[in-house]
């Protein structure tokens, strides 16, 4: 296990490595660069743009920026901006990390739970009418051309209706004198959902699975539910933070319910044929003989089994959320890593584009590596999905 | 199955809960005066947004918010004005310092002009101002210094007692080096900023450490200082409490003279005599108890917003495009302002190549195209017809005789007009165009052009923008091609990336022909930096390769004249060539439409050129309703 | 001997067919194509006949008599774009284009991932490895957002656009699940036996292997079709591609013109265009899931 660990580790670093080569002279021979920007002002004097050229270090031979750049990807430097000069791409990808972070882990979480829902009681009942209605429902969102889906939500919900805020992520009227920036507050939600949802499953786990299943230790795993959220709601509300995350999380309904609409399709669609497969498994088909409820096999036999590739897909699309979507970013004006690499590329700002790239590269390849050893640990078999690239 | 449906309840429950407390949160917003933008300003510090990354954005919510300088355009008349300065400069005059001779000026300043730390604005601070970038090399600054503070007639700036200053100059200053440069720069704090300057010199890369500082705190001395930045969603200024401009009145009368009067501190200036009525007259505010400017990632949710009532006004150099137009105008509470702009889009040959060469050529060009109809039918009255590189919306610099090719003729009088002045360059066709002038039709298409030395001519690449990029560039140039096929001329319009466009013609200048667009600066010395033949080598602004000796004499002279009267004469004359020569084929622009919220807010003028967003949404002299 | 592999084969299809019709949802994305099908080939038959190419042309179309952008009319049956383009005309011009794309690209990605996925798996050893790390680094990728970055800086046309998704697609995912089936197969004992009777790897690959893995590569070649065009579609929006016409285009036509924010009034600006992307895509991915139940005994009904 440790040598396969090892051997796997080292591909993981020079896969990297690769990649980022690939990234960096990719964008390279892109045509145009930064001080072409300089022609659409003719009363620059030719001295100012090369003296930039020589500041951005666009004068050197590629092979020795390249080497530069390799050097100091791995000491953690990943260059100097050029459409924000001199702000260090680390400090911009930084900025734009936790809001994208916050936004894609909850939707993908919520997508992969309705999917996994829905799979379940549509594979159970296949062949019926759910089953239909739900695959073709589920294909036609999941096809769903995304920029005009969340057009046309943001004008039902936020606009004609005006149930839901509309755009950007935050109301600046009431963060204009806000103590803290929004970072904190995102980092704040990360570490409090994170500790939380621990606590939860910690307390279902104790009572639901541990214990003796009754209707009393049922009602105790409730009520220490209730008590953890509620302690949670009276730290942030003592902070004086609760109000500002109350005002981040309405703006995050909109797009993580679209993201949710268009993307749990696939979990479903993956759960049903998983689910198929494992209920033709001797010992689910032994459960049923042995005169159990149905919903008791379903949930306790087959859909735990049937889980296993669905989870891998969840870890994939986790770290595909580091990413960001430049599709929901843009429609709701939710400035995230996805918004920062379009306009670098917009901008020719090569430094910044690249480390966008290479920076998600890293979370993807972090992921496949889980991923792998999920699938060594749980799993022999290997189940894929094919994925339309809807959200990228 | 229950228990599904129980979930989903409970979400929707949720959701709506949150809904509720969010739409029910603030109401009231004041007198705060909100605006939309579409990207993050990339700096606080004045040195880095007018550098290399200077973008609109940055000018919007800070330089001119914050900072005053000795003179500046009043708009919307754009007059030539003092602001930190009691008077106009004394004239230029020639003085022997040291060994050497200089040119100088003395300026006088206000001496009731404050900081927002309450200290007042001092000769000190203008000497710092202009001296620290001249040692720090505008060059290297980069942007718009060497510009602004043009290192090529600025020697350096002296005190000469607390309120007074003198401009040494290199040589004799034309009136874009000197009005519409050296003297347009802003001021900033000397006490604040002499320690930074001090600790970016001692750097290995004082440029970069000097952009990379973020003065939050500093004083100004405009109407407004730094607030709040949220990056990616808002940017907030507040009033700077010692604003000095605060109920100054500045008077427009209808012989152009321009008075400023400042009640509370008893300063008074007035350009002349005033003479006729008073056509405006503008009280400095601020009346807004804050600006903060909203950042959207696209027009539609900014549009949203501002029906929605959550901004006032949409910052947006192109400003808004038909669609929102149709929309706004029956909304509730908005108002439409149209304005002209300060550019052109056009066409332009490679000079250098035959027989793009040919003056007539390139006039039996001009003429076919119809502006008018492009811009009238096709695009719907979205674009207006141009002629000259100066539009007529600078209307001080504008020579309405210009020649204007083709207009107002017909479809068959064009073609008639056209094969006229290419029979008088030499062209010979294989299949020679026939037009019925009466019917307006074209009876026979021109096949198979021969040019003057007896060549058929080849076919050639005309790029123009890409649909995506910009459909009005892109559907404008496939007519042009489309007219010009009809006459024989083998045009093969190829839809090109702007990237690409750029490098092949200012780079390369590999091309037959292209399409572009500028957009300019109040005084036209574009027109010398567009058409001089010291431009035409690699990367210059001339690439098409004009070349015509009297024309670069003449705008050399331009350039350096300092007479106001005298420099218009000379645009004059040098649109007048243009126009006849054609090196640019100008074609269109369009006008700049933007909305505001009728119930919040109130403008002393909403008729200026580029519009308001091109003075900032007139933040210091907006009244905002309640 | 040729006679008799021709017979399987029909016999082999005719039985897939019938696994194939009991999947309502697959034949549901059949009817669909077809559907579109007809209406795409309208296309030259409409141009060629009934409509004046001056005015119903898709890109340089122009209807002097109305004022653009039109609601629906009798000359213009779903109206006209902000420029003066028959919509119509437009989604008639853009099937064919977008049967082409997808279909162009996900043939590339099949054909390169089924060579390459027996290729490996066959072989085995460094070229295994190999290609399965390529197909890694293309996993890497996050698609769109690079198609963006390079779409942004080179404004990409039609063919090059089609042969890119094709290429990452091919070098992608897919070679790993094709190999995974090629394994099953290659372990199958009739691949012993011929190469016992002296088959050349060539022979086996291509008379034995390639033949069981086709079916998957089908199933996956429909998927790609959804992917190929929803990413053009996407990148289309965003004005990143150099292509003149496509239903794309035509939302991003509207949007940048303003017309993409009181939905009920022009809906007809958005509305085809929107359900047309959104239909074909669905059909295709329906017709995989329909084939999923022929490649995938397990998933099909007792």
């Amino acid at each position: 296990m440790r040598r396969y660990l090892l051997n796997r580790l080292g591909q993981v670093v020079l896969t990297l490595i690769i990649y980022i080569t690939l990234v960096y002279f990719l964008l390279q021979a892109m045509p145009g660069d930064i001080t072409q920007m300089y022609l659409a002002n003719p009363r620059i004097p030719q001295a100012a743009r090369e003296e930039l050229q020589k500041q951005l270090g666009l004068d050197q031979g590629v092979v020795m920026q390249y080497l530069n750049y390799l050097k100091n990807f791995f000491s953690g430097e990943l260059g100097v901006s050029f459409s924000h000069y001199p702000r260090p791409v680390w400090d911009i990808l930084m900025e734009r990390l936790p809001r994208t972070f916050v936004l894609f882990l909850t939707a993908h979480v919520l997508s992969f739970y309705l999917g996994y829902l829905l799979g379940r009681i549509i594979a159970w009942r296949r062949g019926k009418v759910v089953d239909y209605a739900a695959t073709v429902v589920g294909i036609t969102f999941w096809t769903a051309f995304y920029p005009l889906l969340s057009l046309v939500l943001i004008w039902v919900f936020a606009y004609t209706l005006k149930l839901l805020p509309l755009n950007q992520f935050i109301e600046p009227r009431l963060w204009q004198g806000a103590p803290f920036p929004t970072n904190t507050v995102f980092g704040y939600m990360v570490y409090g959902g994170g500790a939380v949802a621990v606590g939860l499953f910690l307390v279902f786990y104790a009572f639901l699975r541990g214990l003796k299943r009754s209707r009393r230790n049922t009602a105790r795993a409730w009520l220490s539910a209730f008590a953890i959220i509620a302690v949670a709601l009276a730290v942030a509300w003592r902070t004086g933070l609760l109000v500002y995350i109350w005002d981040i999380a309405s703006h995050m309904i909109l797009p993580v319910c679209t993201l949710t609409l268009i993307s749990f399709a696939g979990t479903m669609l993956l759960m049903r044929d998983s689910m198929l497969e494992t209920v033709q498994e001797d010992y689910v088909m032994a459960a049923r003989a042995k005169g159990l409820p149905d919903t008791i096999v379903r949930d306790r036999y087959a859909a735990r089994t049937a889980m296993l590739p669905t989870v891998t897909s969840l870890v994939l699309s986790l770290a595909s959320s580091m990413s960001g979507g430049l599709v929901t970013e843009t429609m709701f004006s939710w400035p995230g890593l996805g918004q920062i690499l379009f306009h670098s590329a917009l901008a020719n700002d090569y430094p910044l584009a690249t480390g966008a790239l290479a920076f998600t590269g890293v979370f993807l390849l972090i992921a496949h590596f889980v991923a792998d050893i999920l699938y060594a640990v749980l799993d022999p078999r290997i189940t894929y999905a094919g994925q339309p690239a809807v959200e990228g | 199955m229950r228990r599904f449906w129980k979930g989903i309840l409970a979400g929707l429950l949720f959701v709506f809960l949150v809904a509720g407390v969010a739409s029910t949160g603030f109401a009231g917003q004041g007198k705060l005066y909100e605006m939309a933008i579409f990207a993050d300003p990339t700096t606080i510090n004045l040195y880095s947004s007018l550098g290399p990354s200077a973008t609109v954005y940055n000018s919007f919510v800070s330089n001119s918010q914050y900072y005053t300088s000795l003179y500046g355009n009043a708009p919307p008349t754009w007059a030539f004005v003092p602001s930190a300065a009691a008077d106009m400069p004394s004239p230029l005059k020639e003085e022997k310092i040291g060994d050497k001779t200089y040119c100088t000026s003395i300026v006088k300043m206000r001496k009731d002009i404050k900081w927002s730390d309450n200290t007042p604005l001092t000769a000190d601070d203008v000497v710092f101002s202009y001296n620290a970038v001249l040692e720090m090399d505008p060059n290297k600054l980069g942007g718009n210094w060497p510009s602004i503070v043009d290192p090529t007639v600025l020697e350096r700036v002296e005190k000469v007692d607390d309120y007074t200053v003198k401009f040494i100059l290199k040589e004799m200053p034309g009136l874009s080096q000197w009005q519409y440069g050296v003297l347009l720069n802003y001021i900033v704090n000397k006490k604040y900023w002499e320690p930074i300057f001090e600790n970016a010199k001692k750097a290995a890369d004082p440029v970069k450490e000097l952009f990379a500082h973020e003065p939050e705190k500093q004083p100004t001395a405009g109407p407004w200082k730094f607030g709040h930045w949220e990056k990616g969603a808002f940017w907030q200024n507040v009033p700077n409490p010692a604003y000095s401009g605060k109920g100054e009145v500045t008077t427009f009368y209808e012989n152009g003279v321009v008075t400023i009067e400042n009640p509370k501190t008893g300063f008074k200036w007035q350009s002349g005599k005033p003479e006729g009525k008073v056509q405006l007259k503008i009280t400095d505010g601020p009346d807004a108890t804050g600006t903060l400017y909203r950042i959207f990632q696209n027009q539609s949710a900014a549009v949203l917003s501002l029906t929605g009532g959550q901004v006032d006004f949409v910052l947006n150099s192109l400003g808004l495009q038909r669609g929102f137009q149709e929309q706004l105008k029956k909304a509730p509470n908005v108002a439409l302002i149209e304005n002209s702009v300060n550019g052109f889009r056009f066409m332009s040959f490679n000079l250098r190549k035959y027989p793009f060469n040919i003056k007539e050529f390139r006039q039996a060009v001009s003429v076919l195209i119809d502006r008018e109809y492009i811009c009238q039918k096709v695009l719907q009255g979205i674009a207006f017809p141009q002629y000259s590189v100066v539009p007529p919306g600078n209307a001080f610099w504008f020579n309405e005789k210009v020649p204007q090719w083709g207009k107002g003729l017909t479809r068959s009088q064009k073609v008639a007009e056209a094969v006229k002045l290419l029979k008088k360059a030499g062209f010979k066709w294989e299949v020679e165009p026939e037009v019925d002038l009466e019917k307006d039709k074209v009876l026979k298409r021109g096949k198979g052009l021969i040019m003057p030395d007896g060549k058929k001519m080849p076919e050639f690449e005309f790029m123009i923008m890409t649909a995506g990029y910009d459909p009005l560039r892109y559907t404008f140039g496939l007519n042009i091609a489309a007219w010009l096929k009809e006459v024989g001329i083998p045009i093969e319009a190829v839809p090109t990336e702007f990237n690409v466009v750029s490098s092949r013609v200012f780079d390369e200048q590999n091309f037959d022909a292209f399409m572009m667009g500028w957009s300019l600066s109040l005084y036209p010395d574009h027109m010398k930096w567009f058409f001089h033949s010291e431009q035409a080598e690699p990367g210059g602004f001339n690439p098409q390769g004009y070349n015509n000796p009297g024309f670069d004499k003449l705008a050399d002279d331009f350039v350096k004249e300092a007479d106001l009267e005298k420099a218009r004469e000379k645009a004059f004359k040098l649109q007048e060539i243009l126009a006849d020569e054609l090196p640019y084929i100008v074609l269109f622009d369009t006008p700049l439409i933007e909305a505001y919220k009728t119930d919040r807010v109130q403008y002393p003028y909403t008729k200026v050129l580029s519009g308001l967003q091109y003075v900032g949404g007139l933040t210091s002299t907006v009244k905002m309703l309640d | 001997m040729w006679k008799i592999r021709w017979k399987l084969t029909v016999r082999g299809l005719a039985q897939n067919w019938a696994v194939f019709r009991e999947s309502r949802v697959g034949m549901l994305g059949v009817v669909i194509i077809l559907l579109f099908g007809v209406f795409g080939a309208l296309w030259p038959i409409m141009i060629n006949t009934v409509w004046d190419p001056l005015v119903y042309h898709p890109v340089v179309g122009f209807d002097p008599m109305v004022l653009h952008p039109s609601p629906p009319t009798r000359a213009h049956l779903l109206g006209t774009d902000p420029i003066g383009r028959d919509i119509l005309a437009q989604l008639m011009f853009s099937t064919g284009r977008e049967f082409l794309l997808g279909v162009l690209s996900a043939l590339i990605t099949v054909v390169i991932g089924t060579v390459i996925g027996t290729v490996a798996a066959y072989y085995g050893g460094f070229t295994d490895t190999f290609f399965m790390r390529v197909a890694d680094i293309m996993m890497l990728f996050p698609f769109i957002p690079l198609l963006v970055v390079v779409g942004s800086m080179v404004r990409l046309t039609f063919f090059p656009f089609a042969m890119i998704l094709g290429v990452l697609g091919g070098f992608g995912g897919i070679t790993i699940i094709l190999k995974a089936q090629a394994l099953s197969v290659k372990v199958r004992p009739y691949i012993d036996a011929a190469r016992v009777a002296g088959g050349s790897s060539f022979h086996i690959i291509r008379a034995h292997i390639i033949p069981n893995v086709l079916p998957l590569s089908f199933l996956y070649m429909m998927f790609n079709v959804t992917s190929a065009i929803l990413s053009e579609a996407t990148l289309s929006f965003f004005g990143v591609l150099n292509i003149d016409m496509s239903w794309g285009m035509m939302i991003h036509t509207a949007d940048v013109a303003g017309y993409l924010f009181d939905f009920g009034k022009y809906w007809w600006l958005w509305l085809p265009s929107g359900v047309a992307i959104t239909l074909f895509c669905a059909a295709f991915y329906m017709v995989g899931r329909g084939l999923d139940e022929v490649v995938n005994p397990r998933l099909r009904k007792r």
